[in-house]
């Protein structure tokens, strides 16, 4: 055991490099810690920490922390901020790169090497260079940029022992392996200035190069001609990053053709690509397979069968269950009311782990799983690709594919990511839809089994069609309605690979525990206040109340109004009860209509709120009353026959 | 002939020209800057146009490929 009293000091080694060159896989090696991996740019948002595995130098701890990919360090978006501070904090910096694009990568490193912090550099996918015969000389490398280079194929361990060795070394005092480069005569002169008025050189390199929050800090204020100083840095470093790629490549053929990955980007087969994903994942994977066999044999077979049963015969034992009543027990029979409010219909114990482990856990598991698989192997910037132009005509770019499809898992979860976003009405857009029509894995899943109920894929698209109507409809409008830039879309293209299956995994476990951590809470204190209000007979009023709602405005059993208060509180709880409402063809589509476009529930306008603000949460709660209801009343008219 | 990097068709290949002072730095850091020679291997209509130069791939958006001014090179 380490005695934390003695701790003079944690040592911090920050993993620095632009996205998707495989820094989290390192973090995971050396700290045994998993980080979320993701196959496209800005997937890190959260920085993880933890302490070197099995390791500690004499009274000093290791702390190694994993940064968000970047392709400089600067203050251009939200993930650059947030790595430039720890950069600026760390005792050593990890610098990774990826042997593919080294040209780009390069320009990263030679910045860091100019901060003056002790620097490792790691050539990582080593591998995939040497398949299109790419030969880097290394030693010139090491000579040019000032550091020491080594070189590592990060999905395959054994390869990092060197990298931990190398640590071990430095930390140990053994060899220097971390090295501060020279600095250029030229760069000095043009920090100068502010080198006289700052203590670190990196931040007077940063402030130099027009970084206003640094500058901020430091109490100086630049002018206009801090613009050109950084064109002036900035060009003159990739120059020299380019004179020294030119110098190093000794060998290279790049011949070889990534077929598939071409093919993706092809508007017509990319598009049709991207309908067959759609169609196998959404519809045969997480609708037919996961929603309908999975859950049907959990729910109807292991939880109906065995694990209810169970629970209402302890219940019973000492307290009385009132099955399907909505009378107001509390004040006439307490027992049965508690009875009731533990294992009745809406009961905490049944019904709430029932949803929660037969249908919502192998639902959010099987989505994770299926983006995962997409995520890993380098699909979805395609994608983002494909759709930039149709959402750039809704006030989007391509960047807003991931939110999108991170909304079919959690609402929740997806808005927190609309901050990978750039301007203020991209954001606001993204949200809105998110909100108002895309539905969440469970909610996906229970639909998709009410409407296979039905039969034929006609109920299907009906209810693709209105989405995707309101989504096209009110993007539109929101563009025009909006001020500002929707901004406009550069992005990289990571290379297609092959997923590795324990990366999946792990990745979807750890999605999937976010996830049910979250819920979980969550669904006691509803279930626990539809029990409530079931037992205290509130639950009756205030069916009865909106019955002419219901049945006037959307021709729909008053029942279903249990649905959409369910669903006010937690999206994916509303479809739960309309499984037991007996309705016709056009009703259940109807409803499922409805119940998707309805008011996001409260944790995604928590969200919401902390993302933009309440006006605009408020302002898209509201509009999707009236878009739901709406929609919902023109449908049950168009339906009335079906 | 002076052109923007929209009007370019899949397996031409240009030398970047003139790049709009807003977008310098970003491309800057990607590695694209006047003078590199880039191939386009698609372009989606209404879309981005994306070009390659050795193993890295890159899209760029329509608003502002037509922003960025370019030559063919054979």
């Amino acid at each position: 055991m380490m005695n934390t009293e003695n701790l003079i000091k944690t040592i911090k080694i920050v993993l620095v490099g632009n996205p998707n060159v495989g820094k989290s896989v390192i973090f995971h090696y050396l700290t045994g810690v998993y980080a979320e991996v993701s196959n496209y740019p800005g997937t890190t948002i959260e920085v993880a920490k933890a302490l070197l595995e099995n390791f500690a130098v004499a009274d000093k701890a290791v702390e190694i922390i994993d940064t968000p990919g970047v392709y400089g360090i600067s203050s251009f978006n939200d993930e650059e901020k947030a790595t430039r501070d720890f950069v600026l904090d760390a005792d050593y910096i990890i610098n990774v790169v990826s042997a593919t694009t080294l040209k780009r990568d390069l320009f990263l490193t030679k910045q860091l090497t100019e901060l003056g912090k002790p620097t490792l550099l790691v050539i990582n996918q080593y591998d995939e260079a040497r398949l299109n015969k790419v030969e880097i000389d290394l030693k010139k490398l090491e000579q040019s940029l000032g550091i020491k280079v080594i070189t590592s194929i990060a999905i395959k361990t054994k390869s990092l022992d060197v990298l931990k060795q190398k640590i071990l070394d430095q930390l140990n005092l053994k060899e220097n392996t971390f090295l501060v480069s020279e600095t250029n005569v030229e760069l000095e002169e043009d920090i100068k200035e502010f080198r006289e008025k700052v203590l670190s050189r990196a931040e007077a390199l940063l402030i130099a190069e027009g970084d206003l929050v640094v500058a901020e800090r430091n109490a100086i204020v630049l002018d206009d001609s801090s613009s050109s100083l950084r064109e002036k840095i900035y060009t003159r470093r990739r120059k020299e990053v380019n004179k020294i790629y030119s110098e190093i490549i000794t060998k290279a053929d790049f011949s070889k053709r990534a077929i598939l990955g071409r093919l993706l980007l092809n508007p017509i087969i990319g598009t049709l690509v991207a309908l067959a994903v759609l169609y196998f994942f959404l519809y045969q994977f997480l609708g037919v397979f996961i929603a309908g066999t999975i859950v049907d044999f959990l729910e109807n077979q292991i939880f109906a069968k065995y694990y209810e049963p169970v629970v209402r015969m302890i219940v019973s034992s000492f307290l009385t269950i009132n099955s399907g009543s909505l009378e107001p027990l509390i004040f006439t029979d307490f027992k049965a009311a508690l009875g009731t409010f533990l294992a009745g219909d809406y009961g905490v114990l049944t019904l709430t782990i029932t949803y929660l482990y037969g249908l919502l856990a192998p639902l959010v598991f099987g989505f994770y799983f299926g983006l995962a698989i997409l995520e890993d192997c380098g699909y979805l910037p395609r994608l983002a690709v494909l759709t930039d132009g149709v959402l750039s005509r809704l006030g989007m770019n391509g960047r807003a594919i991931i939110p999108l499809i991170l909304g079919g898992g959690c609402v929740t979860m997806a808005v927190v990511t609309t901050k990978l976003l750039k301007t203020k009405k991209e954001k606001i857009i993204t949200m809105a839809l998110l909100g108002l029509s895309i539905p969440c894995s469970a909610q996906l899943g229970v639909i998709q089994g009410l409407l296979s109920n039905i039969g034929g894929p006609l109920p299907w698209l009906i209810w693709s069609g209105v989405l995707f109507t309101v989504f096209v409809l009110a993007g539109t409008v929101m563009n025009k309605l909006i001020p500002g830039e929707c901004g406009d879309f550069v992005s990289d293209i990571p290379p297609m690979r092959i997923p590795v299956l324990q990366n999946i995994l792990k990745k979807t476990l750890s999605r999937s525990k976010v996830f049910l951590d979250e819920a979980t809470p969550a669904f006691f204190i509803a279930a626990a206040l539809v029990a409530f209000l079931q037992v205290t007979g509130i639950l009756d009023n205030v069916i009865n109340f909106c019955k002419p709602l219901m049945s006037e405005v959307l021709l729909l059993p008053k029942e279903v109004t249990l649905s959409f208060i369910l669903g006010m509180v937690r999206r994916d709880f509303g479809a739960f009860g309309l499984m037991d409402i007996p309705m016709s063809a056009g009703q259940l589509i109807t409803s499922c209509v409805v119940l998707t476009l309805f008011v996001p529930c409260i944790a995604t306008v928590a969200v919401m709120i902390k993302e933009s603000n309440w006006k605009s949460a408020l302002i898209i709660w509201l509009s999707s009353w009236i878009l739901a209801l709406g929609c919902g009343a023109l449908l049950a008219r168009m339906l009335i026959h079906f | 002939m002076r052109m923007n990097l929209k009007s370019i068709k899949v397996g031409q290949k240009i030398e970047i020209t003139l790049i709009p002072q807003e977008l310098k730095d970003e491309l800057l850091r990607l590695g694209i800057s006047a003078g590199e020679v880039l191939t386009c291997i698609s372009s989606i209509p209404g879309g981005p146009v994306i070009l390659q130069q050795e193993l890295q791939e890159l899209a760029i958006g329509e608003a502002f490929s037509k922003k960025i001014e370019c030559k063919l090179v054979s």
